[in-house]
């Protein structure tokens, strides 16, 4: 069996105050016992561009701030797809609190709203008993959870192989995930959901909104909106109370 | 305008067997806060690479996990090669072909534990421990902590040329950050990184042993790390007499923890450093050091 996978892409980013816009084409090669990546004549015609940064003053230390904009044509075996993908990634710190964001879109007011919440953060505190987890903090921890809570694969896009990513409740995962021309893919779940029969989120519960480390297993350091008071809290996943449609977490 | 040009080969061999293969070229056009990049053809460049790739081909150990990687980049007209051969068994690495010292240094049987007993860091391994906490907090611009006067860490760059055409040149890590602005390949930002590691030592005598606990002797490191916002050095020795273990010292304790050091630097089998998601070979040369 031998598979031929090609890229075409061409990614802007911005990171380190410089902005690189970066054009390649590459072909990889796979058997068995064989993996063969190289260049290749080509590119992905393609505008890529990433916002305005004026608006991007978060007023509060900022640590990092990466964002991308690609546009890739991939194409395996006799298959051709499209991609497009938004990044951003901010690391903001107020003291000796370091919150983590990663989003798919470059959603600054959310940043925003975040960076004044980190700004009245006070002292570590013990977790609430019942916190609801924001979207892009229950997306770090749901590759964590699997095994354990019920994690399905939801059905969107094409996977490093080209197939269509269908829904799937439980291993094996069928998908491939391959996030460059240079790299072997790899098995693994993609478009990860939480279920729960129950959608219903508790808006008095305090909030996870940002993570403050990467997660530990089914451990994670969140940043807790809880109205009055903001603080850092070390949160353990025992129960999923909930889960809304647009991915938000009841955790009890 | 600077102009950076890169080409790499890179293969993993395992048992003798090579299973993976790759090929990168490009050019980056760098224009002040922006840089223009493709993957452009440097015939120069890529025959380098091969003839490297060939050397290195000939260091690969049977029973092991190898990878190689022969990369050359021409920044001002100047062609600079680099080669670097990764040797894994049993999940610990060293950057280098000798697999039986590697094998030599596994065999270290575990005498005790980890309980916080003073480190005799052997093997140059002392260079991984001040990579981390002088210099990359030299290259976060971390506040000064006071470290033995005995002591010097120096960066001190093996090329003419950083690969943004600036001159290469020789720091003192305790009192700037180092000179070099490096990349991993024509895609990547260039970032402040250590080339060279450097640590001498001007002590006299080397310390009492018999005023402490038996040490624990650590041979090779897995990894490292430096939080510019907490000031934390983490250490993870992979090979030791107390086996496996992490130390997490505050950098002002790790300075005030020098004790003494002894004999010339001694090459560390290895650092592949990363930061920011570039990986870099930095070279590593400390003399035995002793921790308290």
């Amino acid at each position: 069996m031998r598979e031929v996978y090609r890229k075409f892409g061409r990614v802007v980013r911005y990171e380190q105050g410089v902005t690189i816009t970066v054009t390649e084409a590459g072909e990889a090669i796979e058997t068995p016992e064989s993996f063969i990546a190289t260049p290749i004549q080509g590119a992905a015609d393609a505008l890529v561009r990433l916002p305005r940064l004026g608006a991007a003053v978060f007023n509060i230390a900022c640590e990092r701030l990466v964002l991308s904009h690609g546009v890739a044509i991939h194409q395996f075996n006799d298959i051709e797809w499209t991609e497009e993908t938004k990044r951003l990634h901010v690391s903001l710190t107020h003291g000796r609190i370091r919150a983590i964001i990663d989003l798919d879109d470059f959603d600054f007011p959310l940043v925003e709203r975040i960076a004044q919440r980190l700004r009245e953060a006070k002292e570590e505190r013990e977790a609430p008993s019942r916190i609801s987890v924001a979207p892009h903090v229950a997306r770090a921890i749901l590759p964590n959870l699997i095994g354990t809570f019920e994690i399905h694969q939801a059905a969107g896009g094409r996977d490093g192989k080209g197939q269509l990513i269908e829904r799937v409740t439980q291993p094996p995962w069928p998908n491939w995930y391959r996030p460059s021309y240079r790299v072997r893919p790899i098995r693994k779940p993609l478009n990860l959901v939480a279920v729960s029969p129950n959608t219903g989120i508790d808006e008095n519960a305090p909030r996870a909104i940002a993570l403050l480390e990467p997660p530990d297993g089914r451990t994670v350091r969140v940043l807790v909106d809880a109205g009055s008071d903001v603080y850092p809290a070390t949160v353990h996943v025992r129960r999923i109370d909930a889960v809304a449609p647009g991915g938000e977490m009841m955790l009890g | 305008m600077t102009t950076f040009a890169n080409a790499s080969r890179d293969e993993l061999w395992l048992d003798g067997v090579r299973i993976e293969s790759r090929l990168s070229h490009g050019i980056a056009h760098d224009g002040g806060d922006t840089i223009v990049a493709s993957d452009d053809y440097d015939e120069e460049l890529v025959r380098a690479c091969e003839e490297s790739l060939a050397e290195l081909r000939r260091l690969v150990a049977p029973d092991a996990r190898v990878r190689v990687v022969a990369s050359a980049r021409r920044v001002r007209d100047v062609v600079m090669r680099e080669s670097t051969i990764t040797t894994t068994i049993g999940g610990v690495s060293i950057v280098g072909s000798d697999a039986a010292s590697l094998r030599q240094w596994l065999a270290i049987e575990p005498t005790t534990e980890w309980r916080g007993q003073p480190i005799v860091w052997r093997n140059g391994s002392a260079a991984v421990l001040l990579h981390e906490a002088i210099g990359h907090a030299a290259e976060h611009g971390a506040v000064p902590v006071e470290w033995p006067s005995w002591l010097s860490v120096r960066d001190e760059p093996p090329f003419p040329y950083d690969d943004c055409g600036n001159e290469a040149r020789a720091v003192d890590l305790m009192r700037e950050p180092p000179s070099c602005l490096r990349r991993e390949s024509f895609r990547d930002v260039p970032l402040r990184r250590m080339t060279n590691v450097w640590v001498r030592h001007s002590c006299p005598t080397w310390p009492d042993e018999n005023v402490w606990p038996t040490p624990v002797e650590v041979f090779l490191v897995a990894g490292g790390a430096y939080d510019p916002l907490t000031d934390l050095v983490t250490i993870d020795v992979a090979v030791s007499t107390a086996g496996a273990f992490t130390l997490r010292k505050p950098r002002a304790e790790i300075a005030a923890s020098l004790a003494g050091a002894i004999g010339e630097p001694l090459h560390y089998p290895g650092v592949i450093c990363s930061r920011e998601g570039q990986e870099l070979a930095v070279g590593s040369f400390a003399p035995v050091l002793v921790t308290r």
